[in-house]
């Protein structure tokens, strides 16, 4: 029994872990070119667990992260759990540098990892993955869950690597470049993908349409054979002076037979460093220079130069050659004696294919003439600095004659005035911020007491207020007074009760209801008793009082009507319409009387 | 000795107010001379005083949203023009700046277009005020009861009575729509992401399935919690449940 119930106790007799905040990283030294893994992990936590939130670590960036995973482990009956979060880092320089000691809270207590010394050497050291060790239980060893693929193809720094290639290595202020990120390969890729943007520091960017395995091609280094293709570029146009350095960013790339249903382990591979010299503009720069670096033409045509007055022609400026489009304005003359002029509200920019620093940027402007003879469309240049030769140039382009005839538009017909042009948005930016000398104030009433109180005291109030008022009513204390002044109430109360009577079918208790509440209807606004009043008396009263005879006429019809009908009942069906003869003769005596 | 505790009481409130003022006017001249860090703190040291007294400013939230883009905090911008939004949803600086904020943002997130009557409608309860509505709509919870009183007093003709009522009644709930919708917009449960990269997955655990990815400065509905963990729904509906301190609420 002894036997069986140790190893037991002994299981039970084990302690618990405690909580254990640590930090570690997947590799030490690491290459400037490598990517490696910072885990920050929780062990044998309890309660809620607040990781660091947004942080930096000098001397790293980081290109992916925070992943989170959780395990839960059953030790003496008792569940202990631990989390952690991954983040991908990637060393900007090379050297000696610590990754700081995180604090990490622990169900309400504060834990303090310890700091990390990371070497980081040149270049790649991490050029090979370790391959997945063979499974103890894979007695085949058929190779079936690990594809010959990945072990028959080892990724080393030197089978896979990523170049920055610059158009050029130096250039002037404003001078496009163009920026590819070529991937140098002789091993297979099955996917490849980019882990973030890169943020390009001291450089204007253009985009550029595609930008997925372009121009491959192979090519030889120091004997051996690539297989090569640009998987990113940009144009860049430098806007400070000095050496600067091109961004370097992560890609992530899947090594394998792309056709294969097992495309091998993801790798990371940062781009090679690359630095583009950049120089000054000389001075002093020419009047009208618009901060345009490259080789341009300029050329203006018109689509026709023989029109009648008032039909439009459109002058056409093209701007072609290779540089920084962008900072070529629209050199066109505003206004022209003899034409309105409406300029365009963009230009059209083509980039060749073969080569996107090539291209033409073409502005139509349309003309209206508006007076006869010949007109003449002036002149235009622009000023550029060439970075083959060093200088400043010109390009001038020659005026233009259009001959005017007279046509069906006459000079007063012409809308008169100025030409305009569309306010062209030239840049975005957020609206600037509220001043003045105090700041709104937004107050949900609402949320106040006294808002609240009143919301609920209200309806108290008033219909209280209803019932002293009622209570207090003079009318009501003089049974006399009240009957006279609610004599047509209680008139339709009486109704009502008729009303019930005819559908339930009583036609002599109806008949006599109709008639008992329109007798006392004037009991109690004469104030005398029912019994008192015969229809010829109140005919009489009513005749004294200068009622209209039409209105005598109807109330009398009603009451004999229903006493002729409840002393001699018929099997005809009942009358409806009496009730509502009764209701409409009362109600216009009520205003009479 | 009454009066003179009144008069502190009063002399106190001015006191206070004029530092929120001089807050404001200091946090302009930061940020003026781009000195964003010190207009934050300004800004937001006069927001925290308004907030203890119960009130908001959408100047100050939208000028902290202003300071925070320019220093580059993408997400707490975000907080700040959506708290601003809250307050004034019409006001076009805020829409403006948010469009131009959401375009640096990496989620793009499409939101569902609405009908021109859903259009219409929010355009009006938002064009009016939030006080303005509360006070009307006290107006005509206090017409309602003032004609009710009057019906049962029984002293006066009863017909423009009841005109009175129902047409009172009739206001009462239109301005009570209008209010309501107008504070469910002012109570949303809404927050913005934090961290870099969230993820999001199909129950309250890292175990479950990884759902998707969403970033810093991304707009959230809330929906519920459990163990540390929010249940987030997104503009166009996909949601999932993510780890609560990933998150700002707005308030």
């Amino acid at each position: 029994m002894a036997k069986f119930l140790l190893p037991i106790l002994l299981i039970l007799a084990l302690p618990l872990r405690a909580t254990e905040v640590t930090s570690t990283v997947s590799a030490n030294p690491v290459g400037t070119e490598d990517t490696f893994q910072l885990t920050i992990n929780v062990d044998g936590y309890d309660g809620d667990v607040e990781f660091p939130r947004s942080f930096s670590i000098p001397d790293f960036s980081i290109v992916a992260g925070p992943s989170t995973s959780e395990s839960t482990q059953i030790i003496n009956w008792k569940v202990s759990r631990s989390i952690s979060e991954v983040f991908t880092l990637s060393p900007r320089k090379a050297g000696t540098f610590q990754i700081p000691s995180f604090k990490v809270q622990v169900g309400g207590k504060i834990y303090r990892t310890q700091p990390i010394s990371v070497t980081v050497k040149k270049g790649s050291l991490l050029s090979q993955r370790p391959s997945r060790p063979r499974s103890p239980f894979d007695m085949f060893d058929d190779n079936f869950f690990n594809p010959p693929v990945v072990t028959q193809q080892p990724v080393t720094a030197d089978s896979l690597f990523i170049r920055c290639e610059l158009s050029k290595a130096i250039a002037y202020v404003g001078e496009a470049v163009e920026v590819s990120y070529r991937i140098y390969s002789r091993v297979n890729i099955a996917r490849l993908g980019i882990q973030e943007l890169p943020d390009f520091t001291g450089f204007l960017t253009e985009d550029l349409g595609q930008n997925h395995l372009i121009d491959r091609k192979r090519m030889m280094i120091n004997g051996v054979a690539y297989n090569t293709a640009v998987i990113f570029r940009k144009i860049v146009f430098p806007t400070k002076t000095g050496r600067l350095p091109l961004p370097q960013p992560v890609f992530s790339i899947q090594v394998g037979n792309p056709n294969s249903f097992f495309p091998g382990q993801p790798i990371q591979r940062k781009s090679q460093s690359a630095i583009l010299m950049v120089y000054p503009l000389p001075a002093p720069q020419p009047a009208g220079f618009s901060g345009a670096v490259g080789q341009f033409q300029l050329s203006v045509s018109v689509n026709q130069d023989h029109v009648k007055m008032g039909d439009s022609i459109t002058a056409t400026v093209v701007v072609s050659g290779e540089g920084d489009f962008n900072t070529i304005p629209l050199v066109f003359p505003e206004s022209i004696d003899g034409f309105r002029v409406f300029r365009p509200s963009s230009p059209k920019l083509e980039r060749e294919p073969a080569n996107p620093l090539r291209g033409k940027k073409t502005w139509k402007v349309i003309l209206v003439p508006q007076k006869m003879g010949t007109l003449v469309i002036p002149g235009t240049k622009i000023i550029f600095f060439n970075p083959v030769t060093k200088k400043y140039v010109t390009r001038v382009s020659g005026s233009i004659d259009v001959s005017v005839e007279k046509g069906s538009a006459t000079p007063e017909n012409i809308l008169p005035g100025t030409s305009g042009n569309e306010v062209v948005a030239v840049g975005k930016d957020i609206d600037y911020i509220r001043t003045g000398a105090a700041p709104d104030r937004f107050v949900d009433i609402s949320e106040s007491t006294w808002y609240r109180v009143s919301m609920a005291a209200i309806p108290f109030i008033f219909i209280l207020l209803g019932f002293f008022l009622r209570w207090r009513d003079p009318s009501r204390r003089d049974p006399v007074e009240y009957r006279r002044s609610h004599a047509a109430a209680l008139f339709r109360n009486r109704i009502s009760q008729a009303a019930k009577f005819l559908k339930k079918g009583k036609g002599r208790d109806y008949y006599q209801q109709v008639s008992k509440a329109c007798i006392s209807y004037f009991s109690d606004k004469w104030n005398r008793p029912v019994l008192d009043l015969k229809i010829d008396e109140i005919a009489r009263e009513l005749e004294s009082r200068e009622v209209p005879p039409d209105l005598i006429k109807a109330i009398v019809d009603v009451v004999e009507y229903c006493d002729f009908e409840s002393y001699t009942p018929s099997n005809n069906a009942l009358n409806r319409d009496i009730m509502k003869d009764a209701e409409s003769a009362v109600s216009k005596l009520e205003k009479v009387l | 000795m009454k009066n003179w505790i009144v008069l502190l009481l009063c002399l106190s409130s001015f006191a206070s107010a004029s530092d929120i003022n001089a807050l404001y006017q200091k946090g302009a001249a930061a940020y003026a001379a781009k000195d964003y860090d010190k207009a934050i703190k300004l800004y937001g040291d006069a927001a925290s005083e308004l907030a203890a007294r119960g009130e908001k400013s959408f100047d100050l939230m939208y000028n902290l949203g202003c300071a925070s883009f320019r220093k580059g905090d993408l997400a707490s911008a975000r907080l700040y023009f959506e708290e601003a939004r809250r307050i004034q949803p019409l006001n076009p600086s805020v829409k403006r700046n948010l469009a131009i904020l959401r375009s640096r943002l990496s989620d793009k997130i499409k939101i569902p277009p609405a009908g021109a009557v859903e259009n219409a409608y929010r355009h009006v309860y938002q064009s009016i005020p939030y006080p303005v509505l509360e006070g009307v709509l006290l107006f005509f919870w206090l017409l309602v009861f003032i004609f009710t009183g009057l019906l049962i007093s029984g002293r006066f003709s009863r017909k423009p009575l009841y005109y009175g009522l129902g047409v009172s009644l009739i206001f009462l709930l239109m301005v009570f729509g209008l209010a309501n919708s107008r504070a469910g917009e002012l109570t949303r449960r809404e927050a913005i992401v934090f961290q870099p990269e969230v993820e999001v997955f199909s129950e309250p655990s890292t175990s479950s399935s990884l759902l998707f990815r969403i970033h810093s400065g991304t707009l959230v509905g809330l929906e519920g919690e459990q163990s540390g963990f929010v249940h987030i729904i997104l503009p166009d509906g996909m949601n999932g449940w993510a780890r609560k301190q990933s998150f700002k609420a707005i308030r």
